[in-house]
């Protein structure tokens, strides 16, 4: 669930910003994809070239969802007189979606069917509550074609508005019913019913999937069938869905604050954890655990000394060769992870690591600009790339395990593109890295030379 | 959301590639189909800059079409609208009559024959097979592109109008456009280092376009 709410975080950061700036578009993205793949089982072994194409189709597999969902349920709402409302909380991405209805159409008393097939939601048409309505409502205008207007616009009719009920817009097959207003233990009461029924059969039936295979069968059925019909099945979904609207709610400034209330109280109701917390208390503990990470931080001995332990781990990599990193491996395999060689932090080693985190922000960058085009002038800013291949034939040592995948990837950009000076730098790079003046034989002739 | 639905008039916008500008007599054809891509939106894309070259947006469409070819917008429209299946009707004058498997099956082959490290990666993400085919297709196109007895290739590329019809996305719709400049830059680079270069049309045209809702969702 905290990954959840760290990619919707995540995915609202606008990286053109300055405040953003510390990381490029590119780190920001695959930021997302390494905490995209921490929810897969073996996310974490996923090679760093796979990041972008791991980001992507999740990108839009939820923009599909999400799509998907408002054509249904904006459908659903137009077909039974109601008003579709969605919520983006001041994003462009809109994630929830409020269904409200006209008081002045209640009145009207015109015959209206109601289909609550989708919607969840009791026929509002044929209720007294709603007729007498003594909740929260909102102004709305609207124009003489029935669409909604700014406040002001001439010719607008106000009309107040009930709300009946906020959906999510990421649920897998069809919009999933988080609050009614009417009901606000409705959504509640569901999961009580789901949590019960499985309760019973297991707990007091003593049915299990293991140990009777027509009640396994009856129940992957049952949730075949319900899934088909677009019900949320799984419940950490659900979770995560009343989670990320918490969430929101906690950190939007757009919603009329009256509505924000309301719409918070009716999420508390769904706690069916007993541990879980309120909203107000999790606020406190954040702000609790925010000023702790910031002592720890200024500690003496807390994060330097975490951060030296860090990068005596990471500069194993570069101080022991691959026979002694692979017996320094076996031994922390064999004490159970007691024992993990570790370098001593020393200034030197500072320097060695500086220079290998930028050999290899170079060579990320540079296979990035190979990758992407047969002739890279055209895609990309040249002295930039120039730049770089000159960085890495400075930073690289002679005998730095990196050199021949350096030597390969200049050599690439050597052969894609024809602008003379990036060539030249190329040439100049691949000639120190040779160590004999001229570029290797066999780079040269793959780029044509 | 998108609106998504056809312009009640169909949009033909044809960009015409001009290696052939100096010579009077070309031999050979080159159609890239796109799905869907209205006009007004490549170019505003096109004139975008990314903050991180300094270049267009859509770099190859730029460099190809915008300062060395001419481009041509509405150069055809007719009542009704055309898409997918009016371009074996445009082509050849007849509706689609058989399905071509060969890159299907081609596609799939080359996804799922790689490197047991590039397998299990991919199994972790989930296999793509959506571009397969048009990966295959524009892959054999860039082959043939090398034989001078070929003188007329044409690729469809439908990506654009799927993601137009999911949702009004800017974001989504600029990545669709990107990769389709990305096909258009490895098949220009194939016909610049192919014998016919010097007379060979590049044309991208697109079928018709999409209402999409500026500052929507």
């Amino acid at each position: 669930m905290e990954v959840a709410s760290a990619l919707e975080l995540l995915a609202r950061v606008d990286t053109n910003t300055a405040g953003s700036a510390a990381l490029s578009s590119e780190d920001w993205q695959d930021l997302q994809a390494r905490l995209m793949l921490s929810r897969k089982l073996f996310g974490g072994l996923i090679g760093d070239s796979h990041l972008t194409v791991a980001y992507e189709p999740q990108y839009a597999r939820v923009q599909e969802r999400r799509a998907h969902n408002w054509e249904l349920l904006r459908q659903a709402a137009e077909s039974n007189g109601l008003y579709f409302d969605p919520l983006n909380f001041g994003e462009r991405r809109a994630t929830h979606v409020l269904l409200w209805i006209s008081k002045a159409d209640l009145q009207s008393n015109l015959p209206h069917r109601f289909d609550s097939n989708l919607l969840a939601i009791h026929n509002p048409w044929a209720e007294e509550s709603v007729r007498n309505w003594r909740g929260y409502t909102q102004i709305s205008y609207f124009d003489a074609q029935r669409r909604r207007v700014p406040a002001g616009t001439s010719c607008a009719n106000p009309t107040v508005m009930i709300p009946l009920a906020v959906y999510s817009l990421d649920s897998d097959r069809a919009p999933l019913l988080l609050a009614d207003f009417r009901d606000p233990w409705k959504p509640k009461r569901l999961e009580l019913l789901k949590r019960s029924a499985d309760a019973i059969a297991t707990g007091v039936l003593g049915y299990t999937g293991f140990g009777n295979l027509g009640y396994l069968s009856a129940r992957m059925s049952w949730y075949w069938l319900r899934h088909r019909h677009g019900a949320t099945v799984d419940r950490s979904e659900r979770a995560s869905l009343y989670a990320e609207l918490r969430h929101l709610l906690a950190l939007d400034g757009t919603l009329d604050p009256q509505l924000r209330r309301e719409l918070q109280s009716r999420l508390d109701h769904l706690s069916i954890n007993p541990f879980e917390r309120s909203f107000d208390d999790e606020s406190e503990l954040a702000r609790q655990q925010y000023a702790a990470l910031l002592q720890f931080a200024r500690s003496p001995e807390g994060l330097p000394v975490l951060l030296a332990r860090e990068r005596g781990r990471e500069a194993v990599a570069i101080s022991d060769g691959r026979s002694a990193r692979t017996f320094l491996g076996i031994a922390s395999v064999s004490t159970l992870g007691l024992y993990r060689h570790r370098e001593p932090v020393t200034q030197e080693l500072l320097a060695l690591l500086d220079r290998q985190r930028r050999i290899d922000a170079d060579i990320r960058y540079l296979r990035r600009v190979a990758d992407s085009a047969p002739r890279i002038e055209v895609v990309w800013n040249m002295d930039e790339v120039g730049r770089r291949v000159e960085e890495l034939g400075v930073l690289i040592a002679e005998r730095s395990e990196s050199r021949e995948e350096a030597v390969g990837l200049i050599g690439r950009i050597l052969a894609q593109t024809q602008d003379t000076e990036t060539r030249r730098r190329c040439l100049n790079c691949l000639a120190r890295l040779n160590g004999q003046g001229t570029p290797p034989v066999e780079v040269l002739a793959g780029a044509g030379e | 959301m998108t609106q998504g639905w056809y312009k009640p008039w169909a949009c033909v916008a044809g960009l015409l590639a001009g290696c052939l500008v100096a010579d009077a007599s070309p031999r050979r054809v080159v159609v890239i189909k796109l799905d869907g891509v209205p006009a007004d939106l490549l170019e505003q894309v096109r004139q975008d800059r990314d903050p991180r070259t300094g270049n267009s947006k859509l770099p190859w469409i730029d460099e190809v079409f915008a300062r060395q070819g001419t481009r041509i917008a509405n150069f055809y429209v007719r009542g009704i609208s055309l898409s997918a299946p009016s371009w074996s009707l445009l082509d050849t004058g007849q509706h689609q009559r058989w399905v071509r498997w060969k890159p299907f099956t081609l596609g799939l082959r080359q996804r799922l024959f790689k490197t047991p490290h590039d397998l299990f990666d991919e199994l972790q993400i989930g296999f793509d097979l959506q571009n397969s085919v048009f990966e295959q297709q524009e892959q054999e196109l860039v082959e043939k592109v090398k034989d001078d007895r070929v003188l007329y290739l044409d690729l469809f590329c439908g990506d654009f109008d799927h993601v137009a019809h999911r949702g009004n996305d800017r974001i989504e719709q600029t990545r669709a456009l990107q990769g389709i400049d990305a096909a258009i830059g490895r098949i220009w680079t194939a016909i610049q280092g192919s014998n016919l270069r010097d007379s060979t049309v590049m044309v991208v045209v697109s079928d018709h376009g999409h209402e999409l809702c500026r500052g929507h969702v």
